[in-house]
């Protein structure tokens, strides 16, 4: 797939030596677009890491570790619905390699099931849902899930009124 | 005495059943790793919801320790389920797993011959009900068993 | 599903595009049973028509996601691989035009320009019913390892060109070729490099995948500026299977060429003998 990993029959521009193509020398004139830096990445990053690297039985009886597939697919999913002051969320693992993203919040909870690449059960439970919370499928379009979290970082309403 | 040997398919592998041989007040043991926690809004670490789904796959449930076969084989049932070190464990009854419609079923397995099964709805609102009804067994310091 | 052996009515065609490579691919769930060890079972199943064989170190899983906050350029890389790896074989044909890449959670097809530049591309149709044949034939050897099909998680379709100067001995002007790319008579860059992304949606106006297109300048082997144009479309199949993603594949090949005939320019189009 395209990216830094070449899976043409030639190496891309970007990169070095290839078989028959070679990139211009001097600094090329690029637009450079900096990404704002999103504070929740690097602790996600560093979980994850922890997660795919779990041992068999990590959890007494047969649990696997994160398969790599889920890890790389969460974290685009995340990167979709994510913004650059979205709360860092908590990652916990399935026994079957798969994943749960949460957040837990005082304007409500969020929980992204990510059960297999394109197939996530998101979950969420604030005021408005519910104590049973409300359950929506998702496969790769992650709009709810980052207007959920907008939602959690809301300020409350329900403050500064008592004092009249 | 040891647990009658499970019902199983051709290919050998133990079927969703309710084992006999489990009777109601017996505990159905779940064991709780330090990953499958998550700190809740008030700062409280409590168990997260995922630590109580089945396994996907056909006749797949969720995994536990059956108490009365451990003890049926002389061992100590908080030293034997808490494996690897550090792990937790909670504890339900299997009569109550009944009464919320789960199966428990004998599933020894050769890392593991007291392994059972609990069969069953897992989806989220069972997942929480769950969760209501265990208890600590071999608590995990200053971790709340119960969900938010 | 039979791949459709006609084209397309409605798409633009070239007697002559500047293609120098097309890749056909599909990711998939690394399946039940299986272990690298066995490559050279997969090998068995592609040898007689690709005898030589080499490796590679691994790709990394590919995604396309959608929401509001957009897509990280950056790719994801943990820094270690996790449990056994696993290479990337490419099982070439003798003369090394075409070849499948394999690996196991992927498989890919992919015709280049090789030594003089001159074997011609096979066609899109003819491709894609080759790349059907190929994916029921490691669909079916998963399947003797453990009862499974093949659950598609990503597809991509990349077309590669080489955008040649007419004038060898002159550089070669963007706005001769790309219609968004004109500096006039000005003096043109030493070089560029940019990319768009456009979301590909579905008849019921999901966001099924992306279309990523890439320009940037180059020198080939002559050391003849060029312009290298890459256009990708990669999703998710609906359904997760290989009539899925061969779905995918021609939405994405027709999304492609339109896309290829809108950027590019007129005399472009003269240029590569536009016939439709």
């Amino acid at each position: 797939m395209i990216g830094s990993q070449a899976n043409s029959a030639y190496t891309r521009l970007a990169e070095s030596a290839a078989t028959s193509i070679v990139p211009f020398r001097g600094s090329p004139k690029r637009v450079t677009i900096c990404e704002p830096v999103r504070g929740w990445r690097d602790p996600v990053m560093e979980r994850m890491k922890q997660l795919v690297q779990l041992e068999r039985g990590w959890d007494g009886y047969r649990g696997a570790p994160v398969g790599f597939d889920i890890a790389h697919f969460a974290l685009r999913m995340l990167d979709a619905a994510c913004g650059v002051d979205a709360p860092t969320p908590q990652l916990v693992p399935g026994s079957d390699g798969d994943l749960q993203i949460e957040w837990h919040t005082e304007r409500g909870d969020i929980e992204l099931d990510v059960r297999a690449p394109n197939d996530v059960l998101a979950w969420r439970r604030t005021a408005s849902t519910g104590p049973d919370g409300e359950e929506v499928a998702l496969t790769n379009d992650f709009s709810l899930v980052a207007s959920w979290i907008a939602e959690l970082l809301e300020p409350s309403c329900a403050t500064g009124t008592a004092a009249a | 005495m040891p647990l009658e040997p499970p019902p199983r398919d051709r290919a050998g592998k133990v079927v969703p059943h309710d084992h006999t041989g489990v009777g109601p007040s017996d505990g159905v043991i779940r064991r709780i790793s330090e990953n499958q926690l998550v700190t809740d809004k008030n700062g409280q670490r409590r168990i997260s919801s995922k630590a109580f789904q089945a396994s996907s796959g056909p006749n797949a449930g969720m995994s536990v320790d059956l108490e009365c076969s451990i003890i049926g084989a002389g061992l100590d049932v908080a030293t034997y389920v808490t494996t690897p070190r550090w792990i937790g464990s909670v504890r339900f009854e299997a009569g109550a797993l009944r009464q919320e419609g789960y199966q428990v079923g004998f599933d020894p397995i050769p890392e593991n011959p007291h392994h059972g099964e609990v069969w069953g709805d897992f989806g989220r609102s069972r997942r929480r009900r769950l969760q209501q009804l265990c208890v600590w067994f071999v608590p995990i310091p200053g971790v709340l068993a119960e969900s938010a | 599903m039979q791949a459709l052996l006609n084209r397309p009515e409605h798409l633009p065609d070239f007697q002559s595009p500047p293609l120098n490579e097309v890749v056909l691919g599909v990711q998939f769930k690394p399946p039940q049973g299986y272990q690298q060890i066995m490559a050279g079972d997969v090998r068995s199943l592609y040898r007689e028509d690709f005898p030589g064989v080499q490796e590679l170190p691994p790709l990394l899983p590919a995604f396309e996601t959608f929401g509001p906050a957009g897509v990280l350029s950056t790719q994801i890389n943990f820094g270690f691989t996790s449990g056994a790896t696993h290479d990337r074989f490419w099982f070439l044909s003798p003369n090394g035009a075409e070849l499948i890449q394999f690996q196991q959670d992927r498989l890919l097809h992919n015709w280049r320009k090789i030594g003089d530049q001159t074997n011609e591309y096979p066609r899109f149709e003819r491709m894609i019913e080759r790349f059907e044949v190929e994916l029921h034939r490691l669909e079916e050897y998963f399947a003797s390892l453990s009862p499974q099909r093949l659950d598609v998680t990503q597809c991509e379709i990349s077309y590669v060109n080489h955008i040649l100067s007419r004038d060898p001995s002159a550089t070669v002007r963007s706005g001769d070729w790309l219609r968004f790319l004109d500096f006039g008579n000005e003096d043109q860059p030493d070089d560029f490099s940019l990319s768009f992304r456009q979301t590909i949606r579905g008849a019921d106006g999901k966001p099924r995948g992306r279309l990523i297109c890439e320009a940037a300048t180059a020198l080939n082997q002559k050391n003849q500026r060029m312009i290298v144009l890459t256009l990708t479309a990669r999703g998710a199949p609906y359904p997760p299977d290989i009539d899925g993603a061969l779905g995918f594949l021609k939405m994405g090949r027709e999304s492609i060429v339109r896309t290829f005939a809108i950027i590019t320019t007129d005399s472009a189009h003269r240029d590569w003998g536009r016939v439709q």
